[in-house]
């Protein structure tokens, strides 16, 4: 939470010398990797990441698992990081602590930042008027508002509430539901159908509006999924309340510079020339002016990663994030940062500490670095 | 070189600089002898000492006649005073009265009626703070405001519900409560409606304290700046962060020695004692062990002791899963209480079985919990009407406290759940004032609570919490037999009889596990070696006014 | 300049809708968010009557809006905020809060004078010492600060300086004393309680500050006039105070809004792990307790803060963006 400065640094809304150049992608890519530091981060976070995806398989015991005969013991070989005060292993803790991050930061990303984000700036930058009006006198008072207060509020006051809607749906999205798979078949449907008529179409007529479909539809399938394997966990509600939040928060810078991207690409030879040969708005959008922002979101994205990661933790320190026992850096910290923990038993702080103090440093790395090579403004 | 070392270079080059201006910092202002704010002489031996610095939880409020848990006792019982009250060694003695109302001395007289009249005579220098005098007509105010519907005391009814009239002005049926009557200035009567052996000591509970009436009907914030008769009257609450209190040098049993007595809210206490800024710390369990050791500096001022007090596991039997004896039994079989004393507490605290804890006359050995048994556990489990793990609903346990992580013990006894039973709990923390609402609302599954004794009675333990009438009756048990036993307890004045009773009682409430009892209480302080006659009695009970400070 | 007050009026305007709008959402979520309001209010074994009776004082039986008016009305006649109803029942919301909001404030004003003044000075010299080895090290080096949580840093230095060195006082609060009002407040700005959380505070502020010094100062020494100025042979360290310096400081303005939202997020923290009775302890306190009218009052004062710093900020920059174009054209 501390480092919403990073975020803010977003490329300012002066890039309209950027062009719909031939393959932002490649070029982004090459200069990325010519800077070591970025790579550094990179390797940093693909390695939590990874660690945070297949904490069930790496972690050496579960996050529960306790050992009362071995409590409070130091590190040694079959404990790296110690034991705490039940005799849980650290590493464990902290392996799957990754995971909450990852699985919040993910669902973060994708709602928020993804969804609300690219999807409002681009109706907002594209439609322009009392959309655009709306849109972003919203992003405004979000904007301008403390986040965390803010996410506090939320938390404490809609956590019963929460809990009660998502063990409501849980019961509907659940495997042992036979709508469930109805709803699973029909998606898969209409993704293959939709790929389908892409190929088909032969070279020529292709349509981008086919492929999008088809690729939304898997898209669903697999939210859908994840979905249902979050709300199987226990503590869900905790989970959907916390990225629901920050979703609330996270799309308004993400927007506002997406929105500046699609205004100077509104009034482009060729979007101009898609529209008098009768395009409709959402094929312009997601065939025309989605490539094109697309480095924008990258950025936007993975400036916000360490920002809504920190929320996460910061939440969770103060209780109103998960809650025991899923594990998270906020409570791990939490229980090692009192002081009489502090001193008698160090190597509970250490531990949780340093691992979230590279990944907050390797975010901010990254978004520096990225920040650089997308937006061609010197520096 | 490249920019990786650079930057590399620059992290190590900050953290010097970092750890530099701070070495300046911290040197250059470390004798400008502003070491802390308001506390004169904190280091070394010096005898103009005049202010007891300790470290307090902060109160939930300061009205005496709602007030049900320690933290908020600790202050009102030092700030406030009633017609009774108890001495360190939990035996009443009088306090506004100028004595003890027994048979003897007429104080105490049986109606043919059956009903029980007491006569008390104020001291003629019982004063408030402000040197207000009280008179029989604040008591009979003080009694009528906590049974006031709208002052919505909790307590009320079990502490004075056995005066004659006090149900009817609870229940909004009565402007006064008629068993009180204003005999004269300094003479009052009380009536009950039968000859109860524990009603004296009900008397020494703040809800039967004395407030001064025309401070509380003119000023809703009375209690920051409460107008009370006890030996310490309250200087300062500054709200989170600190309360002073001061003596009250006129106080009618005796001036307290000390003249202000300081709680810091926040901090953590061993730090701030080793620091000097405090004279009295408890002691967290973490640093338990470093300092039991003979070798530590501080062990030569650790000091430990008992308390009527423990912690229990309190099942709603009103709600799903535990309206069922046998779920309640199984999850107390599969706790093993004796494992979780010794690795996550290190014998800090002993392990309970039993409801009625030792210093009582009905603690007994024989009465026993369900003891540790996976094995039954399960099998109670599986022979519930819920068949078993699969057939549980969703389980949470509710517990004081805020931050981020339940309490060791209570992750310890949900591991445990796990392990023996195979059923997921879930934790639900709240902050204590709406926790014990909460409770009392009977909004909570299961929870994990504390119990001190508010008087030497297990009236103050059984009847208060397994009597299926009583308003305090926080797990909604109810069982005839036990009544029954509970009620006849109550009544019986041969004391070895009573006992008995008591005992029946306790097994088979002990058997029904509306409770499970975990751990008795033990404090665990560190004190100065200047301060004298730091008390810590079983109660919690005045006991400021007795400590000072050796000269040296 | 039309223009620019044409903007400043409409920024100005625009503010009572933000703030509505952000109130409004604030105070719906407080209303409708929670399950138990209604029994949180009325307090334990309350019965059904008795409910009813709270419903109707505090007007939840009214539609949304009205209950708004009647909160907003309130608030604005009388600076009524409500009572506590959990943490300090009874008590003015706003005699909790106010003697907090000073404490809270003196750790964050200490803490943005040492970010910029540290900021800028780093800045400058990154800047001047532009392609050597020294600048990447002295913005990387305050980078790292930046990166690394409150929550995770303050409790080494606790360890370090509380703890185990005793160089810092473990009470987390004291100094002077002042009566506001409500209750005495603890000047620590005048004591050595200020030392830890200042510091703490102030240094992940200080690389973005820095950063944009920097920036801006390679752009005046990319103009004209200051190449001549150089080249005149006036000393360095006249250059840049008086040509650089104060062209670069200029859009620092800008900056104070983001600071501002990083301090009030790393107050929860320090406050909370040193115990500081601010209020960010207030708000931990709040939300655990459920006082949602606390938190509510907090959110509405936090943001109408938020809201004014960013318009200043915003009109300041308007203003102060054509001056720097002017002095530059001059200057050639």
């Amino acid at each position: 939470m501390t480092n919403a400065q990073a975020t803010a640094d977003l490329p300012s809304e002066d890039t309209s010398t950027m062009r719909p150049a031939a393959g932002p992608w490649q070029i982004a890519m090459r200069r990325l990797l010519r800077k070591r530091l970025a790579v550094a981060a990179l390797v940093l976070i693909a390695f939590f990441y990874f660690v945070g995806l297949f904490a069930p398989l790496l972690a050496p015991s579960d996050f529960r698992d306790q050992n009362l005969e071995e409590t409070l013991s130091g590190p040694s070989w079959d404990h790296p990081f110690g034991t705490d005060r039940l005799g849980r292993d650290q590493l464990s803790r902290v392996i799957w602590s990754a995971r909450t991050t990852t699985i919040v930061t993910i669902a973060t990303v994708l709602t928020g930042s993804l969804i609300l984000s690219v999807g409002l700036g681009m109706l907002s930058g594209y439609l322009g008027g009392k959309v655009d009006t709306v849109i972003m006198r919203a992003g405004e008072a979000f904007g301008s508002l403390p986040a965390l207060p803010m996410l506090i509020l939320i938390n404490a006051t809609m956590r019963d509430r929460v809990k009660g809607w998502v063990d409501n749906l849980e019961g509907w999205l659940s495997t042992d539901q036979p709508l469930f798979y109805v709803i699973f078949g029909v998606l898969a449907l209409i993704g293959v159908a939709a790929l389908a008529a892409w190929l088909l179409a032969g070279s020529g007529g292709r349509s981008g509006a086919w492929l999008a479909l088809a690729v939304t539809s898997a898209g669903a399938i697999l939210a859908l999924w994840g979905v249902q394997a979050v709300f199987a966990m226990p503590g869900a509600s905790d989970y959907f309340l916390i990225f629901g939040a920050l979703s609330l928060f996270f799309w308004v810078g993400g927007a506002r510079v997406i929105r500046s991207q699609v205004l100077a690409l509104r009034e482009t030879e060729y979007v101009l020339a898609a529209r008098s040969m009768g395009a409709g708005t959402w094929r312009i959008i997601v065939s025309h002016l989605l490539p094109n922002v697309s480095p924008i979101i990258i950025v936007g994205v993975s400036a916000s990663l360490g920002a809504i990661a920190g929320s996460e933790i910061a939440l969770t320190f103060l209780g109103v994030g998960v809650h025991d026992p899923t594990p998270s850096f906020g409570a791990l910290i939490f229980d090692a940062s009192s002081q009489p923990v502090i001193r008698n038993h160090p190597h509970l702080l250490i531990a949780p500490a340093i691992v979230v103090g590279l990944l907050i440093f390797g975010f901010n790395l990254l978004g520096d670095a990225l920040n650089d090579v997308l937006t061609p403004k010197a520096r | 070189m490249n920019r990786a070392v650079l930057v590399i270079l620059g992290i190590m080059a900050a953290l010097v600089v970092a750890v530099g201006v701070l070495v300046i910092i911290v040197v250059s202002s470390g004798d400008d002898g502003e070491t802390q704010s308001g506390s004169p002489n904190d280091n070394g031996g010096d005898s103009s000492r005049t202010q007891l610095r300790l470290r307090g939880p902060e109160p939930i409020t300061l009205d005496p006649h709602i007030i049900q848990d320690a933290s908020s006792a600790l202050y009102v019982v030092e700030i406030f005073g009633g017609l009774l009250t108890l001495d360190t060694n939990l035996e009443i003695q009088p306090d506004l009265a100028v004595e003890i109302p027994t048979i003897e001395n007429g104080g105490k007289v049986v109606n043919p009626d059956g009903t029980v009249t007491y006569t008390f005579t104020l001291r003629e220098d019982a004063l408030f703070h402000d040197r207000k005098p009280v008179l029989a007509s604040t008591v009979k105010f003080s009694f009528e405001r906590a049974a006031d519907p709208n002052t919505r005391s909790l307590v009320a009814e079990f502490f004075l519900g056995d005066i004659i009239g006090v149900t009817e002005k609870l229940r909004g049926e009565a402007t006064e409560v008629s068993g009180i009557r204003v005999v004269d200035d300094k003479t009052i009567e009380i009536t009950i409606d039968r000859d109860l052996p524990s009603f004296l000591f009900k008397l020494t509970y703040p809800t039967a304290f004395v407030v001064d009436p025309s401070q509380v009907d003119s000023d809703d914030n009375w209690t920051r700046q409460p107008n009370g008769t006890g030996p310490y009257k309250l200087k300062n609450w500054r709200f989170g962060e600190r309360i002073e209190l001061e003596a009250n040098a006129r106080y009618h049993l005796g001036a307290p020695i000390i003249e202000t007595v300081r709680y810091e809210l926040l901090g953590s206490s061993i730090t701030l004692y080793e620091a000097g800024e405090l004279d009295v710390a408890g002691i967290a369990l973490d640093d338990l062990e470093r300092i039991q050791d003979p070798a530590d500096p501080l062990n030569a001022e650790y000091r430990s002791g008992s308390r009527l007090s423990m912690d229990y596991l309190g099942f709603n039997t009103n709600t799903e899963p535990f309206d069922d004896p046998l779920v309640r039994r199984a999850f107390a079989m599969a706790i093993d209480k004796e494992q979780i004393a010794r690795a996550v507490f290190q014998d800090a605290i002993p392990v309970a079985n039993s409801i009625v804890m030792p210093g009582l006359a009905a603690y007994s050995e024989q009465v026993q919990a369900p003891l540790f048994d996976p094995e039954q556990a399960r099998q109670l489990l599986a022979d519930s009407s819920y068949g078993g793990p699969e057939g549980l609903p969703e389980i949470t346990l509710a517990e004081s406290g805020t931050g981020a992580t339940a309490g060791a013990g209570t992750s310890a006894i949900l591991e445990m759940w796990r392990q023996n039973l195979d059923v997921e709990v879930e934790i639900q923390q709240a902050e204590s004032a709406t926790f014990f609402q909460d409770v009392d609302q009977g909004r909570y599954q299961m929870f994990t609570l504390g119990w001190i004794m508010d008087y030497p009675d297990e009236e103050d333990i059984l009847n208060i919490h397994f009597d299926s009438e009583s308003p305090n009756n926080n797990t909604f048990y109810s069982n005839p037999e036990v009544d029954a036993l509970l009620r006849e307890a109550l009544t019986e004045p041969d004391s070895a009889r009573r006992i008995e009773l008591y005992q029946q009682a306790e097994q088979l409430i002990l058997d029904d596990v509306p409770w499970f009892p975990l751990f008795f209480d033990r404090f665990h302080a560190l004190v100065k070696p200047y301060v004298n006659n730091y008390l810590i009695p079983p109660a919690i009970v005045p006991r400021l006014r007795f400590i000072s400070f050796s000269s040296e | 300049m039309e223009g620019l007050l044409a903007y400043t009026v409409r920024r100005l305007l625009w503010a009572p809708v933000i703030l509505f709008i952000v109130s409004f959402f604030a105070f719906s979520i407080t209303r409708l968010g929670p399950v138990d309001t209604v029994d949180v209010l009325a307090g334990p074994r309350a019965d059904e009557e008795a409910k009813e009776r709270v419903r109707q004082e505090l007007n939840l039986d009214k539609p949304i809006y009205q209950q708004y008016g009647i909160y907003m009305t309130n608030l604005i006649r009388h600076h009524d905020f409500g009572e506590s109803q959990t943490i300090y029942r009874g008590t003015d919301v706003w005699d909790i809060i106010w003697p907090r909001i000073l404490v809270s404030m003196q750790p964050g004003i200490v803490a943005l004078v040492i970010a910029f003044s540290l900021g800028t000075a780093v800045g400058v010299f990154a800047a001047l010492r532009q392609g050597t080895w020294m600048d990447p090290v002295a913005i990387s080096s305050f980078l790292f600060f930046q990166s690394i949580p409150v929550l995770v840093s303050l409790p080494f230095l606790v360890l370090i300086f509380v703890v185990k060195l005793g160089w810092l006082p473990a009470i987390g609060w004291g100094g002077p004393e002042i009566d506001v009002g409500p209750q005495e407040v603890s000047l620590g700005i005048f004591s050595r309680h200020i030392i830890l959380p200042a510091l703490v505070l102030s240094l992940p502020g200080v690389a973005g500050v820095a950063r944009l010094v920097r920036a801006t100062t390679l752009a005046v020494l990319g103009e004209d006039y200051v190449r001549t100025a150089r080249a005149k042979g006036l000393p360095e360290l006249e250059v840049v105070g008086r040509h650089v310096l104060r062209n670069a400081l200029l859009p620092l303005v800008t900056v104070i809004g983001l600071s501002l939202t990083t301090l009030l997020e790393g107050a929860f923290f320090v406050e909370l792990i040193l115990g500081i009775p601010g209020i960010g302890q207030l708000g931990f306190q709040a939300a655990q307790s459920r006082d949602y009218d606390v938190i509510l009052a907090l959110v509405l004062i936090v943001a109408t803060a938020f809201i004014i710093a960013n318009i200043i900020t915003d009109v300041a920059y308007t203003f102060i963006d054509p001056r720097i174009r002017f002095g530059a054209q001059q200057g050639q």
